[in-house]
């Protein structure tokens, strides 16, 4: 077995990589979840605002998103720059 | 309590008697160590059922707190430690399959289910048509 | 040195054992724990009903265990079988078949105790309801078992292939990649789908008309729900029955591994997500049913977005698999 540096750090980018997109996926997710959910109760609760609605819930998901995105893109960094 | 006795009745009665049919149709196409799997794991699945049942009521209608906590996790503990018997038996001795035992052990489940599926679809199927 | 191997195969099967069976309890106790307090306030609720209530408690139960009784299954399969000790790689087969059902049993553990719960609230408070609701309080756990279902297979596909002509050096990971990303992958599925069909439930017995509606909401928010879980198993899948060059960099196994924790622990969020998505959908149809469509339209949308992230996870875990 060679192990040398540049090994173990290209392996342990890899793990990171790895661990960033999964816990970094957690949050969004869920995050997101809750956003869809309360749209749909006020929905429920007045059906002729749908469409204002669905907007807002899909302004508010983009910015929930954004840190699904950070994590993919530390992700991608450790995956093709390290 | 009749409520809880009649459906042991029902659902055990309906999954021993698929698992003697079925093992015993295994039994005579030669397939002699699935048959006896099948109704060994059944057996235990029953066993389990009536268990959980009259455990329940008990464990509710328990005044203390902690009482009650122990009272379920000694039960879970017990039920499976039976549950594991006919896999330990299966493991070790050639005269029952294990894949089919594993079946025998949900066959109760199975039971409820079918029931509950058929009923469902038989439902849709009448809207619909 | 084959002795020496011995004595590891078999305390990775022990370990691999022990946490099925640990891990698999876990969710088994807290979904029952949420039952039976939940029954218990239904039964002093209306104490000449706590017949009806035992009945569909009972059968809530039964199915809502079969998630502990897989890891049961696996767990005596991992401590009483002989594993012969081929080559190294047999230390860590059985440690990630038992990892895997551990995990995958505790989302469908807690998950269909959910629907156990509101089924005996609602009989408590509509028993005319008690049949329907049984039957969707049972629809709805099985669906809950499905992610179960994946993790199991996955230990068994683990178990029974033979794994002695790979190379070891990738493979390893490989192998423990794939346990942990159907295992974790099933957690979000199994508690989001509990939430949905929790919902129903408490649905169903509010607005006894809203019946037929809710229960195919229920069903398609957690055929969506269990998407996130679906790809823990194909990631799984690949990693299982791909064959790997042989290397000897520790970089090419831990991208593999790295691959598994991906879509593994990227899978609980979302699953989460799409689940308190379709719980609120599901009982907002029960309260207006008029606004149906809309409603539905807004929680695929919703779900949709919340998907993109597992989306992401997933993509991460080819790149690692196919590209590194």
């Amino acid at each position: 077995m060679a192990i040398d540096g540049a090994d173990i750090i290209k392996a342990a980018a890899f793990l990171g990589a790895g661990l960033s997109m999964g816990l970094g996926a957690i949050g969004p997710g869920v995050g997101e979840g809750m956003a869809a959910a309360k749209a749909c109760e006020a929905i429920g609760k007045n059906p002729k605002e749908a469409g204002l609605l669905t907007r807002t819930m899909l302004v508010g998901q983009a910015v929930s998103e954004s840190t699904g995105i950070y994590s993919l893109v530390i992700a991608l960094l450790l995956l093709f720059v390290v | 309590m009749e409520e809880i006795r009649e459906i042991q009745k029902k659902y055990c009665s309906r999954a021993m008697f698929t698992a003697i049919f079925g093992g015993l149709f295994l039994i005579l196409a030669d397939h002699v160590s699935i048959g006896k799997g099948l109704i060994l794991g059944t057996i235990f699945s029953s066993i389990n059922f009536v268990l959980m049942g009259e455990t329940l009521p008990k464990r509710l209608l328990q005044n203390q707190r902690n009482k009650a906590v122990m009272f379920s996790l000694g039960s879970i503990f017990v039920r499976y430690l039976i549950l594991a018997l006919p896999l330990l038996l299966a493991i070790k001795m050639e005269q029952f399959n294990l894949i089919s035992v594993i079946c025998g052990i949900f066959m109760v489940q199975l039971m409820i289910l079918g029931e509950q599926f058929a009923k469902f679809f038989l439902k849709l199927r009448g809207k619909t048509v | 040195m084959s002795n020496d191997f011995q004595t590891w195969v078999n305390v990775a099967a022990y370990i691999g054992g022990g946490a099925a069976m640990g891990l698999g309890a876990i969710g088994a106790a807290i979904g029952e724990g949420y039952t039976a307090a939940y029954a218990n306030s239904a039964i002093s609720r209306s104490p000449n009903l706590s017949g009806e209530i035992f009945k569909s408690m009972l059968v809530g139960q039964a199915v809502a265990e079969s998630a502990s009784i897989f890891a049961l299954v696996i767990a005596m399969v991992l401590l009483f079988t002989e594993f012969s000790s081929q080559s190294f790689l047999m230390i860590f087969v059985p440690l990630s078949a038992g990892l895997s059902i551990g995990f995958g049993a505790i989302g469908s553990g807690v998950g269909s105790g959910f629907p156990a719960g509101a089924a005996c609230m609602g009989i408590s408070r509509q028993p005319a309801m008690s049949a329907k609701l049984t039957t969707n309080m049972l629809i709805g756990s099985a669906v809950c078992q499905t992610p179960a279902i994946f993790a199991l297979v996955t230990s068994f596909i683990l178990l029974f292939t033979d794994f002695s002509s790979s190379p070891v050096s990738p493979t390893w990971a490989a192998i423990l990649g794939a346990g942990l990303a159907s295992g974790l992958g099933a957690i979000g599925s199994g508690l989001g789908g509990g939430l949905v069909a929790g919902a129903s439930c408490d649905g169903i017995a509010r607005q006894p008309k809203s019946a037929t509606t809710v229960t195919n909401v229920m069903l398609l928010g957690q055929a969506v729900t269990q998407t996130t879980a679906i790809y823990g198993l194909l990631i799984s899948f690949i990693l299982m029955f791909k064959t790997f060059a042989p290397t000897d960099s520790i970089a090419a196994a831990m991208a593999l591994l790295g691959a598994g924790l991906s879509i593994g622990i990227g899978a609980i969020g979302p699953g989460i997500g799409e689940g308190f998505t379709a719980q609120s959908a599901v009982s907002s149809i029960a309260k207006n049913q008029k606004a149906t469509a809309e409603i539905t339209r807004v929680m695929l949308v919703g779900q949709a977005v919340s998907e993109s992230t597992g989306i992401y996870a997933l993509v991460i875990s080819l790149v690692l698999i196919f590209v590194i």
